[in-house]
Parts: C-alpha cells; sequence; structure tokens
C-alpha cells in the first residue's frame, strides 16, 4: 500500500456517519479492509477478478466495474437512511478473496482498518469477469448479514415462544451472463464519466478524482442520476454521475443483482432500525420490496450458461429473493392474513426451486404456523408440525429445525391434547379409523416433545457467529 | 432453459481421446492435501493429441473455477479447492485402491480433471471435452462393487468448431458438482457413524441428482441410486442409534429426501 492510500486512509478513519448520512468511498486497499462505522449497513464490493488459472488482462477492467458497481449501488440505496459504499482494491491472489475480508470486516482476524460493529448490516458484492474472444462472462456473488445477529424474522405462537423465518442461505452466487466485447467500451466510457466532479450535473468539469488513492466522500443531494459529494476534508466538493442508463446500455439493466443489492441493504436498515429503535420507516420495506421484484423481473437477463430450473444450479438466486420477500411482507403486515396468504405463497415456491433445502420447507411450515395460530386453525397447525418434521427429516442436525419443532411441540401441547380419531367397536373387534386430519395423526405430542428435547440437549454448541 | 445435458462416458466416444488421454502424465503427488477439512483437487485441463491449446480450455476452467466458487459459498462447507499443478490422470482407473485410500486419508472428497480436445471426424473439425470426476470417499468404500461408479468421466462434443460456447454450456454441470459433493461428504460421515449430518448430504445429494433427470445407465443415474439408497440408511441407523430420533422421525413418516412440498 502506498504512503499516499495509507495517508488517505487515516484521514477518513475513525468519521463516524450522523444519521440519515450517506457516505463512500472508494480505493481502499483490500488489505485493510473499511467500513463507515456509523452506517446502518455497508455495502463493501470488492474487484472483479479473473480466475486463478489464468493469465489475467481484465484487472483493469475489473477495477472499474467494482468501481461503477460501488456508485450506483450508493446511489440506490441512499433512501435507506444512514449507508455506506465501500470499494476495495487488491489483488485476490494476495488475499483479497471475500472470506478474508470478510473475517477482517467482523473482527475474526485482524487487519480491518474499520471492523462492523455488533448489529450492523453488511453486503459483500464480488464477481468473476472474463474474457474470450469477443464474448466476456461475468457472475455476481452476493453475501448479506448482521454482525452477531441471527438473521430471522420472528413470529410470537403464544406463551412467549416464536417461530423463525430464516433464509436458506445468506450467500449465493447470481446466474452467470455473456456480454459483448463493446461492453467492456462502455465499462471504460462510463467509469471515465464517473470519474469527474463536476459543478453542475452535466456541467463544467471541476476535476478529476485521483486515481489509486483512497476517496472518501460525503453523498449531500442526489439529483437523477446524479450525486453532489463532498470529501471529509471539505477538499472536494461537486456532482459526480452515478448512474449511467441510456436506451443503449445501463449498468442495473446489464446486472439485475443490483436491484437484489438494493433490496437487501433495505432489508438490513429495516432490521438493523427495529433492533435499535424498536421500530424502523415501513418505507424501507416498501422500497425493497419494489427492487427485489425489480431483480426477479430480470434475473436472467444475458444468462450465458447455468440452470434456472427448480432444483437447477442457480436456484438459491431465486429462492432467496422470494424468501426475504416474503420475511419483508410479514413484517410490514403482521396482522394481515391476506398478507400472510401470499407470503406462504412465495415460501413455496422457494421451496420447489430448493427441494433439497430442509430450511426452505421449515420456513414454509413455521409461517403456515403462525398463520394458523393466528386464525386458531389447529388442523392448519397440526399440518405445520408435520411439514416441520419432514424438514427434520431432510436435515436433522440443523439446529434452526429442530428448535422449530420444539417451538411447534410446546405451542401445540399448550393448546390442549391432539384428537386421535375415536376407536370404534365393530363386529370384528375394535379398530382405529383412519385419521382424517393431521390432527388426528397424534396421539400425544409428549413423546415427541420429550425426544427433540434430548436430541437438542445432545448437539454439540453451533459454531461461532458469522 | 436447462440446457438437456446429454453426457456419454469417455469409454464411449471417438478413439482420439483415449488415443490422446494415454499419452498424458500419471498421477504426480499434489501439494497441499495435507491441510485439515474437506478439499477438492482441481488437476490439469490438458490438450489432447498434444497439438494446439484448445480454444475451449480456457473456458473451461474459467467454469470449473466458477462452479467451485459457487460450491463453497452455497454449502456453507468447509471446503478446501486445492490446485493440482500438472497432475493429469489418464483415466479413472488411474484412481487405484492404494491412491484413493490415500486421498480418502486427508478428507480429499472430489477430484476433478479433464481433456479438451479438436477431433476430426468424417472430414469435419469438432470440439470435444472430457471432464473427469473422482468421488474419493465413493471410490473407495465402494471399491469392489460394481456400482456406483466412484470414478468416471463426462464428454460432449461441440456441434461445430465455431460453437465453442455451446460446448462450454453443456458441460457447466454445477449442480452435479454440489451432488458430488455432498455424496462423497454423506459416504464419508456413514463411516464415522455421524448418521444425522451424513443424512442432510445425502438427501442433498439425492435430490439434486434427481433433479437433473440423469439417462438411465448414466454414472449420475447410478449415483443417485446410490444416494437415495445411503439416504434411506442413514436415516434407518440414526433411529436405531437414538430412541430420540426415531420417536422424531418415525418409520413410515419421512421415507425419501423428496418430500412433496
Amino acid at each position: 500500500m502506498s504512503a499516499l492510500v495509507r495517508a488517505a486512509l487515516m484521514m477518513v478513519v475513525g468519521l463516524s456517519l450522523p444519521a440519515l448520512a450517506h457516505a463512500g468511498i472508494q480505493n481502499v486497499p483490500c488489505d485493510r479492509p473499511f467500513v463507515f462505522e456509523g452506517a446502518a449497513v455497508n455495502v463493501v464490493v470488492l474487484p472483479f477478478s479473473a480466475p486463478r488459472a489464468l493469465a489475467s488482462q481484465s484487472d483493469e477492467i475489473g477495477r472499474r466495474l467494482a468501481a461503477l458497481v460501488q456508485r450506483e449501488t450508493l446511489l440506490s440505496i441512499v433512501s435507506f437512511g444512514s449507508v455506506g459504499a465501500v470499494q476495495l482494491v487488491g489483488d485476490p491472489e494476495a488475499g483479497c478473496t471475500p472470506e478474508v475480508v470478510l473475517a477482517k470486516l467482523t473482527g475474526r482476524e485482524p487487519g480491518a482498518r474499520s471492523p462492523l460493529a455488533a448489529g450492523r448490516g453488511l453486503v459483500m458484492v464480488w464477481g468473476r469477469l472474463y474474457a474470450d474472444g469477443d464474448e466476456i462472462y461475468l457472475q455476481t456473488f452476493v453475501r448479506f448479514l448482521r454482525h452477531g445477529v441471527d438473521e430471522a424474522v420472528t413470529l410470537p405462537v403464544g406463551a412467549g415462544r416464536s417461530v423463525t423465518l430464516r433464509p436458506s442461505t445468506q450467500a449465493f452466487a447470481c446466474v452467470p451472463r455473456r456480454i459483448a466485447r463493446a461492453d467492456l467500451d462502455r465499462i471504460d466510457a462510463a467509469f471515465a464519466e464517473a470519474d469527474l466532479v463536476r459543478s453542475a450535473p452535466g456541467g463544467g468539469v471541476a476535476r478529476q478524482i485521483p486515481p489509486d488513492v483512497a476517496f472518501s466522500y460525503y453523498v449531500t443531494e442526489v439529483r437523477d442520476d446524479w450525486m453532489h459529494i463532498r470529501t471529509h476534508d471539505g477538499d472536494i466538493e461537486g456532482w459526480v454521475r452515478a448512474r449511467t442508463d441510456t436506451p443503449e446500455w445501463s449498468l442495473r439493466r446489464w446486472m439485475p443483482e443490483l436491484s437484489f443489492v438494493r433490496g437487501v441493504v433495505g432489508y438490513l436498515a429495516y432490521q438493523v432500525a427495529r433492533s435499535a429503535n424498536g421500530s424502523a420507516p415501513a418505507a424501507y420495506l416498501d422500497l425493497a420490496e419494489e427492487a427485489m421484484k425489480a431483480y426477479m423481473t430480470d434475473w436472467l437477463t444475458g444468462a450465458a450458461v447455468g440452470d434456472a430450473a427448480p432444483g437447477g444450479a442457480q436456484a438459491l438466486a431465486l429462492a432467496v429473493p422470494y424468501q426475504l420477500r416474503s420475511m419483508m411482507l410479514v413484517l410490514r403486515h403482521p396482522s394481515d392474513a391476506a398478507a400472510r396468504t401470499r407470503a406462504i405463497g412465495w415460501l413455496q415456491r422457494a421451496r420447489r426451486h430448493v427441494p433439497w433445502s430442509g430450511q426452505a420447507l421449515t420456513m414454509v411450515a413455521s409461517l403456515r404456523a403462525f398463520d394458523a395460530f393466528q386464525r386458531n386453525d389447529l388442523d392448519e397447525a397440526y399440518a405445520a408440525l408435520d411439514d416441520t418434521l419432514g424438514a427434520l427429516g431432510l436435515e436433522p442436525d440443523n439446529r434452526t429445525i429442530q428448535e422449530d419443532v420444539q417451538v411447534l411441540l410446546e405451542a401445540l401441547v399448550q393448546r390442549g391434547p391432539p384428537q386421535p380419531p375415536p376407536v370404534l367397536t365393530t363386529p370384528t373387534g375394535p379398530t382405529a379409523p383412519n385419521p382424517a386430519t393431521p390432527r388426528e395423526r397424534y396421539a400425544t405430542l409428549d413423546d415427541k416433545l420429550a425426544a427433540i428435547r434430548t436430541l437438542r440437549a445432545r448437539q454439540p454448541a453451533p459454531p461461532p457467529v458469522r | 432453459m436447462r440446457a438437456p445435458i446429454s453426457v456419454v462416458v469417455a469409454a464411449a466416444i471417438g478413439l482420439s481421446l483415449v488415443g490422446a488421454g494415454a499419452a498424458r502424465a500419471q498421477l504426480v503427488p499434489c501439494h497441499g492435501i495435507a491441510e485439515p477439512g474437506f478439499k477438492i483437487l482441481l488437476d490439469d485441463i490438458v490438450t489432447g493429441g498434444g497439438g494446439e491449446v484448445s480454444p475451449l480450455m480456457r473456458p473451461l476452467i474459467h467454469r470449473l473455477d466458477a462452479n467451485l466458487e459457487q460450491l463453497k459459498l452455497e454449502t456453507g462447507l468447509a471446503l478446501t479447492v486445492v490446485r493440482c499443478e500438472k497432475r493429469q490422470p489418464s483415466d479413472p482407473t488411474e484412481f487405484r485402491r492404494e491412491i484413493v485410500q490415500q486421498l480418502n486419508a486427508h478428507q480429499v472428497v472430489l477430484e476433478i480433471w479433464g481433456m479438451a480436445a479438436e477431433v476430426v471426424d468424417a472430414g469435419t473439425t469438432f470440439h470435444e471435452a472430457s471432464i473427469g470426476y473422482a468421488l474419493i470417499p465413493v471410490r473407495f468404500y465402494e471399491f469392489n462393487a460394481p456400482q456406483p461408479p466412484g470414478a468416471f468421466e463426462v464428454a460432449q462434443r461441440a456441434a461445430s468448431v465455431s460453437n465453442v460456447d455451446a460446448l462450454v454450456q453443456l458441460v457447466d454441470r454445477a449442480s452435479q458438482v454440489a451432488a458430488y459433493t455432498a455424496l462423497s461428504a454423506g459416504t464419508r460421515l456413514m463411516r464415522t457413524k455421524d448418521f444425522l449430518s451424513a443424512r442432510r448430504h445425502l438427501c442433498r445429494a439425492q435430490v439434486l441428482l434427481g433433479a437433473t433427470s440423469p439417462r438411465p445407465g448414466s454414472p449420475d443415474a447410478m449415483l443417485h441410486r446410490y444416494a437415495t439408497r445411503l439416504a434411506a440408511e442413514a436415516l434407518d441407523q440414526a433411529r436405531a442409534a437414538s430412541p430420540a430420533v426415531a420417536e422424531l422421525l418415525a418409520a413410515g413418516t419421512t421415507p425419501s429426501c423428496e418430500v412433496t412440498p
């Protein structure tokens, strides 16, 4: 890292964001990753890289693409209160990998210039850009989390017990996309434009953002595709173009996953605010839903390889957004039965896309159980128990599913014993008719409750929080 | 969207691939396998016939590398991808018992190698790619069993020399790589009697392989049958080992991993 870069970083370290502030920083050396301390959610963009096995000619274009993604993302998330967007620069061969950066930012390894505070949200974006002849392949990867927080929506089912909605995964690969060689030129052109600080949107050039130096700024105003920025030291102030949308080319059309990033930032911002203050702006969820919907409309744009079918290679790239949309809908309308029905439908779609995921099945079951208890429909609650036990059959070592089984059993026991069908006496002797409802399948819940408590007590401690 | 992957065992395709394979180097040792945790070995993707570098090689390596990154990310497995320079298995039979025993002891779950070649058939030049997979625990523990295949190659031929992109799509097998890894991990966990974790991995393998609708008689079809059998065994063993599991997952209520939502 150059002395200039270190000096520039020193200036921004320790800066905390006031409420509702939006900040960005570009060209942060990857070996000392950085997030804005006061931001509720930070988006960290790593350089897009070529595979290790190849002699890459794409390093510079990968860095420029990351810069455009950081800028576009920052513009798209300013609606979510206190947020930051960080662009890292570095070599994957020298440790600029998502695993290493995450370990540093969450304090599992030393080295972060400014680590992520407990409870704050983080979205990491990275990818692979590979040119072969006139074809270019791009694949983006996304991870999202709140530091030290179990990413879940809890739903009370009575007497202090809650079932949970947790997504199948908090990291997935987006659909690999094929783009044209000409798009590289468009990235270059967009980058050249974005690199200029102007006195007015589209107006005269004030100065160029210094290359290879960490460049940190607040966003003070947004106007269409332009952001008004002021550096933390106040030396540079003006308008930068954050988005290039033309009929011919648009980064967000080209990378629909940027809409997912916007959506998940909105979700995390809502959850961070809710945890801190007990409430959060509902508008965050509305905007996040709009973004998720946009992603799901366009997610196959330019798909090159991979398999978007249920159970296919890219199934999580669709299932997780469905799951997050369901979680947001329930958060937004907790008492609305129609919203719950809609959310259950989305979870069932997610489940069809990842049929191997017990977590996806237990999500459906948990929301069905919550809905059933809200409506006092015990038959439906027993049907949800069936599904939760089915999920346990898929992933018997999954602690989340085990917990959901126990909570559901406890909630059902509290509502009274099950109702097995009565034994009938016939001329040939006593006979038990086939159960007509899920509720009638259970003679007692006590044995299952004792069993799940035993199983959970024997399970090893969970791994350390991400 | 799904490409109709029609893989064939390499032994069944043109002699040019086999002949080229015979000229390849042997299994040289791979450094880096002594590290703890599950590992996938990625060997060289070589050019068949010793001629020009196939234009297929670079995109093929790229897709394999991306498949493996996706696998690590989405499974959350403590999985290391070890690049094995100059390691070039000539065919699946090279994975002899003593070799897979050593690899298994080092927690290698999968080894991938490959070859890309230009072949001439009836005066027309085609691109062919052949990717080899060794599911190390399956190969080791089922070494003398006729099925399932623990090591095999799948190959595909592009329709024309200019249609490399279509070929890369056909050999892009992220789902299968995820399934093979899960099957290997589950097979291994069965032997250490961790039946609950084994069940999870084996169910994943069963469902992923089933979702690809493998052609009858293909390696994937045989592996799907094996995963189905082993997943059921894992459940039986888990029930036998723990009355609590037997109570929760009573026989007859959770017979298959392929639960209908």
